[in-house]
């Protein structure tokens, strides 16, 4: 239950804190502009759309407040005119009422902004805290979970990070001269330094999670989620795919601050969810669109998946070959290998395995934590 | 340089540059203009986020400096840069003079040897500019972080010569294709605009703008197939300029209406990966009987 007064300025703050609340990133600035941009035009409050229009634009910073933003001014501002309605019932005479049954809570923005004589009233008006979608969720993620998956994934990647090396490589931002090679190149010309090279220090390692969702690894595909939505908050130099019987870049989808919303975005665009697995093909479509933009050999592959495959198997062999001499690094992470008695008997294993530079369980946050205590680059 | 009336006044003035906007485009520049803000305008490639800048640099008159960027683009190409061999040869002829160290420093660190990148010349300039920073989702963060200081207080730092204030703030729009997420910090600082693939009608009158002599038919079939064709998982849509391309080539080889084999020989006009190409080659008879094209077609 939330309290309003009904003068402009706590509209427009009570609106900024119930957006808030839905993670919008909404400051001092954002509302001064917005009372700014209100007075700019007397158009942009008469008309219900472009007053509309005028708070999404000052509110809105990306894709995602865009998308939500229509359901959300909705759900409030009909509360906010249920309250008005229900106060001013009482109190107005019936031409009041009339004038103010339209939009009563545009009404008194627009007095307020017109200095018109127009007494302000209180009101209260409920919302609900779960947005309109929410009860259409079929995923969903625990939060005390999803906190303790990020702490490990936190210490995986620190882990990797550690792995950084203090030299230098060639640049072509002009930051630090590479002295050495800077005399070596004018060493033929005169005794100036007439051209010079440069050098940066080398960049934080770039993460590709290549994601089974078979299947046959249905069981673990809540982990593996949760695991794609811990790298992608942790790390900004990650690149997520999931893969079953086709490719799909996912990095996009995960949107760190609405994770309900991502696993539904997932769940919506993967159509091979829970299918056959065809590794080799996904391979092969990783390396023919995207290893040029994601892989090179400050790379370091995480393969999550189980080995089953029902594809080419020379697939596998040859993409694997090529991305192993692309990358700095290939981690294949297998849910069962938990079970100590397990071999690489399946085929697409077999294939793999002479690419992998890492084999390791990947079932549980057991073994997530013991990865992270591990030395993996 | 641009005050603006209304927001209609900048449908208006679009539409004379033939460029037929939205209401919420025409609210957000009108809104970026006013509270002198940048406007950073997102959306797939080829929506036109590129072309309102230059359609603002015409209404105003004023130059369009252009930042295409890319990864590693550091200042110096964005910026600022010194002219190190310049200043080298100066040095040098100063060698013969009776200048001071403090004399020979500030002249090789003046204007004189100062080249100015799009950045520092759109805020130095005496004349009002329209800058448009490109793609800055292919930029690295750390470029981002030095665009704040501009955006924000319309000032850039040189170190040798201290802190230079913008003497006319000039218009800024930033584009980006969302191929990484830009930061907040500067998602703050810009009035955000989210430009989509339009609809139907908003398509056909584009085409009609911008081609005023197409056949009515074969506009209408063009734009209810590059619908349909959206609706397909491609790994790159076609957007507006691959319409307007489409429409130009079936216009200037006389074409009259959309047939499946004209759409098989051209279809690269619009498809740009072979892939895409290839995937909707093999289903073209069933994409076009599905979404009843064909019966469209030959009627």
């Amino acid at each position: 239950m939330i309290q309003r007064q009904t003068n402009l300025t706590a509209n427009i703050l009570s609106f900024c804190h119930y957006l808030r609340d839905k993670d919008y990133y909404i400051g001092f600035q954002e509302e001064k502009e917005c009372l700014a941009s209100l007075s700019l035009d007397p158009g942009l409050i008469r008309s219900a759309d472009l007053f509309k229009l005028t708070l999404e634009i000052c509110f809105c910073k990306s894709k995602r407040d865009i998308e939500l933003f229509s359901d959300l001014f909705d759900h409030y501002w009909k509360e906010l005119e249920r309250a008005v309605d229900s106060k001013t019932k009482d109190e107005d005479s019936p031409t009041e009422q009339m004038k103010n049954k339209q939009s009563p809570a545009i009404n008194q923005l627009r007095s307020w902004l017109f200095n018109e004589d127009n007494v302000e009233q209180i009101g209260t008006a409920s919302y609900s805290s779960h947005s309109p979608n929410d009860n259409q969720l079929g995923l969903s993620v625990d939060e005390k979970e999803l906190q303790e998956m990020l702490k490990y994934v936190n210490s995986l990647l620190s882990q990797i990070a550690r792995k950084r090396t203090r030299r230098y490589t060639d640049s072509k931002r002009k930051k630090l001269i590479n002295l050495r090679r800077s005399i070596r190149k004018n060493i033929l010309g005169s005794d100036e330094l007439l051209q010079l090279v440069y050098k940066e220090k080398k960049k934080d390692l770039r993460i590709v999670l290549l994601c089974d969702v078979s299947k046959s690894v249905e069981l673990y595909s809540m982990f593996f989620l949760k695991f794609m939505i811990s790298l992608k908050s942790l790390s900004k130099r990650v690149e997520i795919f999931s893969f079953a019987t086709s490719l799909h870049r996912l990095t996009e989808e995960i949107d760190i601050r609405d994770v309900n919303k991502s696993l539904r975005t997932i769940s919506r665009k993967i159509k091979s969810w829970s299918g056959g697995t065809k590794i080799g093909e996904a391979l092969d479509e990783f390396m023919k669109d995207y290893s040029h933009k994601c892989i090179n050999k400050n790379t370091v592959v995480f393969i999550v998946s189980d080995g089953w495959d029902t594809g080419a198997v020379d697939l596998i062999d040859k993409n694997m070959n090529a991305l192993s001499q692309k990358c700095m690094k290939i981690i294949w992470l297998n849910p069962l290998l938990a079970n100590e008695d397990w071999k690489p008997e399946v085929a697409g294993m077999q294939a793999a395995i002479p690419y992998i530079d890492l084999l390791l369980p990947f079932h549980n946050i057991e073994s997530l934590k013991t990865m992270a205590k591990m030395k993996l680059v | 340089m641009l005050n603006w009336n209304s927001t209609n006044h900048v449908k208006e003035e679009l539409i004379k540059q033939e460029y037929l906007s939205t209401d919420s485009i025409d609210l957000a520049i009108y809104l970026s203009s006013k509270l002198n803000k940048p406007l950073l305008i997102e959306g797939p490639p080829g929506v036109g986020k590129t072309e309102i800048a230059k359609c603002l640099a015409k209404i105003a008159q004023v130059d369009l400096i252009r930042l295409q960027c890319y990864e590693g683009l550091g200042v110096e190409h964005a910026i600022y840069e010194w002219n190190y061999q310049s200043q080298l040869l100066a040095l040098r002829l100063m060698d013969s003079e009776q200048n001071s160290l403090e004399e020979k420093e500030a002249h090789i660190f003046s204007d004189k040897y100062l080249l100015k990148r799009p950045l520092l010349q759109s805020i130095s300039s005496d004349k009002s500019s329209v800058l448009l920073i490109d793609e800055l989702d292919r930029s690295d963060e750390e470029f981002e972080s030095y665009l704040l200081e501009i955006l924000s207080d319309w000032q850039i730092s040189i170190p040798e010569l201290g802190t230079i204030k913008a003497k006319t703030v000039p218009t800024v729009i930033i584009t980006s294709n969302r191929t990484r997420d830009l930061s907040e910090a500067l998602r703050r600082r810009c009035i955000y605009m989210w430009i989509d693939y339009p609809e139907f009608d908003k398509e056909l009158s584009i085409l009609q703008t911008k081609m005023p002599n197409i056949n009515q038919k074969l506009a209408e079939q063009i734009c209810l197939f590059m619908k349909e064709l959206r609706q397909l998982q491609l790994k790159k849509s076609p957007s507006i300029a691959e319409s307007l391309d489409w429409a130009f080539a079936l216009s200037e080889m006389h074409y009259e209406h959309l047939d499946k084999q004209i759409i098989e020989d051209t279809l690269g006009i619009v498809l740009k990966d072979w892939q895409d190409l290839r995937d909707s080659q093999d289903s073209l008879s069933e994409l076009l009987e599905r979404v009843g094209v064909v019966q469209k077609l030959s009627s």
